[in-house]
C-alpha cells in the first residue's frame, strides 16, 4: 500500500511537486512564527516549533532530495531551509541581537560608521577591532543601501546563514558525490551544533565559516585540477584567504590547517605541490596579521595558554565531569533523548562509512585525487570531531561548539556517503530511514546548539547574567548613562551589565577582576578596589540575587578559578546582602533605580563631568 | 546566434550603468526600494559577477555563478575596507562606493579586453539569447493553449493556495516580531550643569510601565519626610522632572518613589551633596 502511494507520488509532475512543497513550506514557516506568539503557553510553542520544522524540512527534501531534482532545485531547497532555520533566532529578539558576540560586532560597526576608522575605542572585548572584516562588509552594505544598522545586521546575518549549506553542497559535488548525495550531505553539515544559533548571529565567526567553506570548495577544485591546470582558481583562492585572515582568527587558522592537510596528502599521494603552496601562503598571512595586531596576539595567547593547560590536565590527570550537560535546562525530556542520540547516530554513520572506505582502499589507491580528499576529510572531520568529543563534559566544552562547523565538512561527507548508498536500493523503508535519521541529526544539532537565551520568549527570565537578561530596563539604564553622563566612563558590573553598558551605553567596562567589589562583604575592601581602578560607575543587576547564572559565573569566567573566593555561586543565586551593601558605602551615590538595575556614582554627582568624547 | 552571443559584453556595461545611475539617483533616500536594491547589487553581487566574467566567461549562466558572485562580492567589500585603511583613507560612503566601482569597471574592462584579444570566447553567456529563448518558450506554450484546459487548472489552484499560505505565514511572522518589552519605572538624579557654583540638579521619573501611572515622591532624611510631591500622573513614555538647587538639600538625604496607594517604596535614590 505504502509502496503504491510512493509510486503514485513519483508519477506527479515535477512542477506540481514543487508547488505543493512550497505550500507546505509556507505552512511550516507560519507554524514557526506561531511558536513565538505563544509566550504564555510553552507546550504549544514547542509543538508549533517542531511541527513547523518538520513541514519545512519535508518540503525542502521533496524539492531537492530526489534523484530527479535539478541542481537549481537543490540549491533553492537549501536556501529555503537556511531561511527557515534563521526565523526562530530572529523572532526570539527581533528588535536587537542579544547574544554578546553579535552585540560587540554591532557596537564595532556603529563606532566604525561614526568615527570612520577601525581604530575604535575598546570598551569591553578587544578582538573585534583587530578583525574588522565583518564590519567592512557591513559598512559597504550600510553605505550603499542607506538601510539602518539593525536592518543591515539582520540582512547580512541572513545572507551568510543561508549561503553556508549551498557552499557545502558545491564542495561535496566537487568531491564527486552525486547531486542527491551532496544535497543530503549538506543537510547533515548544517546539523553541526553551531549552525542554528552561533552561525545565525552577526559575528565574525559566521562570516569566517562562509569563507572557510568557500576555501574548502576551491581547495578541492585545485586538488582536482592536477599539475598545469588553468590559473583561474588561484586569484579566487588568494583573495579568499587574504580576506578570511582579516575576518576571523579561528576560521583562518582552520582554513590553514585544512589546506596544509590537503597539501601534505597531495604531496605524498600525487607528488603535487600547488595546494601545499597555498597552505604556506595562508599560514604566513595568518601570522603576519596576528603580529600586525600585537594586542590580539597577547589576548589570544592569554586565552589559549590556560585553555591548553586545562585540556592537558583533563586528558592526563582526571576526567571528572566538570561541565554538566543540560544543567537546570528547561528542555523537555524527549528533546534530551534526541540530543543524546545525535552523537551516537553520527558516530555510527561515520564509523560504518570509514569502514566501507577502508574496505575499498585498494580501489581508492588507484585514484590518488579521490584518496587525497578522503584522507583529508577523514582527519579533518569525523576522527578529529570524535577525538574532541569528551571535551564536551569538561570546562572547555565551548571549543567543541566553536570547532564543529569546520569539522562537520568531513562529518557530513562521511555520514551521507554511507546512508545515501545504503538507501539507494528501491526500498520505501530505506528512504524513510534516510529522512528520519537526517531529521533526527538536524534536530539534535538544533537542541544542543540552541539559543543561549532560551528558545522562546518568556514573561520572566530563568537565569541571570546571560543573554536573556538583556531586557528593556537594562538597555534603558545603559542609554540613560550615556545620554546624561557621556561615553567611556569606567563602569563595573556583572557580565551582561558590562556587555549592555559597553554596547548600548558606550561605556568602558573592560575591568579585571570585575567580581572583586561584589564578592567581598567588606565595604572598605570594595571601596579600595573602586579607588584603585578609578571606577566611575557601579551597576547592580538585582536579578543576580533571584536566579543562578547562565554560564556558571556572574562576572567573568575567570572568577571560577579565583582561589581567593570561598564560594563562587556557580549554581545558586548570588546573595542579596552582597548586592545591597553598596547602599551603605559612603563613597557611592545611588543615582538610578528602575527596579532591577541600580547605578551608583563613585564621585559626587556634580563632579561627574560632561561627555569625554563626542562624535566628529 | 553567434552575433547575439557577442552582445553580452555591451549588455553588461549597460546594466552596470543603469545600476550606477539608479544608485546615484536614489542614494540618500532612506528606505527607498530602488536605493536598497541597487545598493545590494553593488555591494553583494556586481563586483563578484564581473570577476566571474573574467575567470569563467563560459559558465556565467549557472546558479553556482550567482552564489560565487555573492561570496566574492563580500570578499571585495572586506578588501576595499582594508585597502582604505591601509591607504589612510576614512571609511566613509564615497570610499566604499568608489572602491567597489573601480573594481567593477577594471574587471569589466579586463573581460572585454580578453574577449577582443580572443583569449576567451563566450558562448552560453548571452543574456539576450537567453531572454529570447525564454520568451519564445513562453510564446510557444501560450499559442499552444487555445483555451483554458485542465493542464492549467491544477497549477493555478496550487499557486493561489501558495499565495494564501505564504501571506498567512508572513502575517504570523510579522505579528510574532512585534515584541512586548518588560514594563518598568526608573527614578534618576541628573546633573543640570557641570558648573560647581550653580550645583543644580534634577530628579526624573520615567514611566515605561505600558500603562498610565500615579506616583508619590518623598524626600527623607533619617526616615523623616522633609518634602513631598503627590499625584505625579504619567502616561506611558512620559517623564516627570523637578529641578532642585543644592541649597535646598543641606544634608545627605534619600528620595523615595511610591506607587499610588502603596506604603513600600517602589524606587529609591540618594541625594548626595558634598
Amino acid at each position: 500500500m505504502l509502496k503504491e502511494v510512493i509510486m503514485y507520488l513519483h508519477r506527479i509532475p515535477n512542477n506540481i511537486k514543487v508547488l505543493v512543497s512550497m505550500i507546505i513550506f509556507s505552512l511550516g514557516v507560519g507554524l514557526l512564527g506561531k511558536a513565538y506568539l505563544e509566550v504564555s503557553n510553552i507546550e504549544r510553542a514547542y509543538i508549533f516549533f517542531w511541527g513547523g520544522l518538520v513541514l519545512c524540512f519535508g518540503s525542502v527534501v521533496t524539492i531537492g532530495g530526489n534523484r530527479q531534482s535539478k541542481p537549481i532545485q537543490r540549491v533553492f531547497g537549501l536556501l529555503l531551509l537556511g531561511t527557515a532555520l534563521y526565523i526562530p533566532i530572529y523572532l526570539r529578539n527581533p528588535d536587537f541581537p542579544i547574544f554578546q558576540d553579535a552585540l560587540f560586532h554591532v557596537q564595532s560597526l556603529e563606532l566604525m560608521r561614526d568615527l570612520k576608522t577601525s581604530q575604535i575605542p575598546i570598551t569591553f572585548f578587544p578582538i573585534a577591532g583587530d578583525y574588522p572584516g565583518l564590519e567592512y562588509a557591513g559598512l559597504a552594505t550600510l553605505y550603499t543601501t542607506q538601510l539602518s544598522i539593525n536592518s543591515v545586521v539582520q540582512l547580512l546575518s541572513l545572507g551568510l546563514h543561508i549561503i553556508m549549506p549551498v557552499l557545502a553542497f558545491y564542495a561535496y559535488r566537487t568531491l564527486g558525490l552525486e547531486d542527491a548525495t551532496a544535497f543530503w550531505a549538506s543537510l547533515i553539515y548544517i546539523a553541526n551544533i553551531g549552525y542554528f544559533f552561533f552561525l545565525s548571529s552577526f559575528s565574525y565567526g559566521t562570516f569566517g565559516v562562509v569563507l572557510f567553506l568557500f576555501i574548502a570548495l576551491l581547495g578541492f577544485k585545485k586538488n582536482r585540477q592536477g599539475k598545469g591546470g588553468a590559473i583561474n582558481l588561484a586569484p579566487l583562492l588568494l583573495l579568499a584567504i587574504l580576506s578570511v585572515v582579516i575576518i576571523h582568527h579561528t576560521s583562518s587558522a582552520m582554513a590553514a590547517i585544512y589546506l596544509t592537510l590537503l597539501g601534505i596528502t597531495s604531496i605524498i599521494l600525487k607528488r603535487q605541490y600547488s595546494v601545499f603552496g597555498v597552505a604556506i601562503y595562508s599560514i604566513v598571512l595568518w601570522f603576519v596579521w596576528l603580529f600586525y595586531h600585537p594586542q590580539s596576539f597577547s589576548y589570544l595567547y592569554g586565552n589559549m595558554a590556560p585553555r591548553a593547560a586545562s585540556i592537558l590536565e583533563f586528558i592526563l590527570k582526571e576526567q571528572t565531569q566538570t561541565h554538566q550537560l543540560f544543567l537546570n535546562s528547561p528542555l523537555p525530556p524527549i528533546e534530551r533523548v534526541v540530543a543524546y542520540m545525535y552523537p551516537i547516530l553520527l558516530l555510527l554513520l561515520c564509523a560504518l562509512s570509514l569502514w566501507n572506505v577502508l574496505d575499498r582502499k585498494r580501489h581508492l589507491i588507484n585514484q590518488p585525487k579521490l584518496f587525497t580528499e578522503y584522507i583529508t576529510l577523514a582527519i579533518f572531520g569525523p576522527l578529529s570531531w570524535f577525538a574532541m568529543g569528551p571535551l564536551i563534559i569538561s570546562d572547555n566544552a565551548e571549543i567543541v561548539y566553536r570547532i564543529s562547523p569546520y569539522l562537520f565538512l568531513g562529518v557530513g561527507f562521511y555520514s551521507a556517503l554511507f546512508i545515501c548508498e545504503w538507501s539507494q536500493k528501491n526500498s520505501v523503508l530505506r528512504r524513510l530511514v534516510l529522512f528520519s535519521v537526517t531529521f533526527l541529526i538536524l534536530a539534535g544539532g538544533i537542541i544542543i546548539g540552541d539559543n543561549q537565551a532560551g528558545r522562546f520568549r518568556s514573561n520572566e527570565v530563568q537565569r541571570a547574567a546571560g543573554p536573556e537578561v538583556l531586557t528593556a530596563d537594562l538597555i534603558h539604564a545603559a542609554n540613560w548613562l550615556e545620554m546624561k553622563y557621556g561615553r567611556l566612563n569606567l563602569t563595573v558590573g556583572d557580565l551582561m551589565s558590562s556587555v549592555a553598558f559597553s554596547v548600548f551605553g558606550m561605556q568602558r567596562t573592560d575591568i579585571y577582576p570585575n567580581w572583586t567589589p561584589f564578592y567581598t562583604p567588606d565595604l572598605s575592601a570594595a571601596q579600595i578596589f573602586m579607588d584603585e581602578q578609578k571606577i566611575d560607575y557601579l551597576v547592580v543587576d538585582l536579578r543576580d540575587s533571584r536566579f543562578p547564572p547562565r554560564y556558571r559565573y556572574y562576572f567573568n569566567q575567570m572568577e571560577i578559578y579565583d582561589a581567593g573566593l570561598q564560594n563562587h555561586f556557580s549554581d545558586k543565586p548570588f546573595p542579596l546582602y552582597l548586592l545591597i551593601k553598596f547602599d551603605e558605602m559612603p563613597g557611592l551615590q545611588r543615582v538610578y533605580d528602575n527596579g532591577d538595575i541600580v547605578i551608583y556614582a563613585t564621585k559626587p554627582l556634580l563632579l561627574s563631568g560632561s561627555p569625554q568624547f563626542s562624535l566628529p | 546566434m553567434r552575433s547575439a552571443r557577442r552582445r553580452l559584453y555591451p549588455t553588461m556595461p549597460a546594466i552596470l550603468f543603469v545600476t550606477l545611475i539608479a544608485y546615484l539617483a536614489f542614494a540618500g533616500w532612506d528606505g527607498n526600494i530602488i536605493s536598497i536594491v541597487s545598493g545590494l547589487l553593488l555591494s553583494w553581487f556586481i563586483p563578484g559577477f564581473t570577476l566571474m566574467m573574467v575567470l569563467y566567461p563560459n559558465k556565467l549562466v549557472r546558479i553556482n555563478t550567482l552564489v560565487m558572485s555573492f561570496v566574492i562580492s563580500l570578499i571585495f567589500d572586506v578588501l576595499v575596507g582594508a585597502a582604505l585603511e591601509l591607504l589612510n583613507f576614512r571609511l566613509n560612503e564615497s570610499g566604499f562606493v568608489v572602491g567597489l566601482w573601480l573594481i567593477t569597471i577594471t574587471l569589466l574592462t579586463t573581460s572585454n579586453f580578453m574577449r577582443i584579444r580572443g583569449i576567451v570566447s563566450p558562448n552560453r553567456a548571452d543574456l539576450k539569447t537567453i531572454y529570447k529563448l525564454l520568451f519564445d518558450k513562453i510564446k510557444k506554450s501560450a499559442s499552444g493553449s487555445r483555451s483554458i484546459n485542465s493542464n492549467y487548472i491544477v497549477p493555478f489552484i496550487l499557486i493561489s493556495i501558495l499565495l494564501i499560505t505564504a501571506s498567512w505565514a508572513i502575517t504570523i511572522n510579522i505579528q510574532a516580531a512585534k515584541t512586548e518589552s518588560k514594563p518598568f519605572t526608573a527614578l534618576a538624579i541628573e546633573s543640570l550643569t557641570a558648573d560647581l557654583s550653580e550645583k543644580n540638579f534634577r530628579v526624573v521619573v520615567y514611566n515605561q510601565e505600558k500603562k498610565p501611572m500615579v506616583y508619590r515622591l518623598e524626600m527623607r532624611r533619617d526616615s523623616i519626610v522633609i518634602a513631598e510631591w503627590e499625584n505625579i500622573m504619567l502616561d506611558q513614555d512620559e517623564q516627570w522632572v523637578i529641578e532642585l538647587l543644592s541649597s535646598q538639600v543641606v544634608e545627605p538625604s534619600d528620595l523615595w518613589l511610591f506607587r499610588s496607594g502603596e506604603d513600600q517604596p517602589y524606587r529609591q535614590v540618594h541625594l548626595f551633596i558634598p
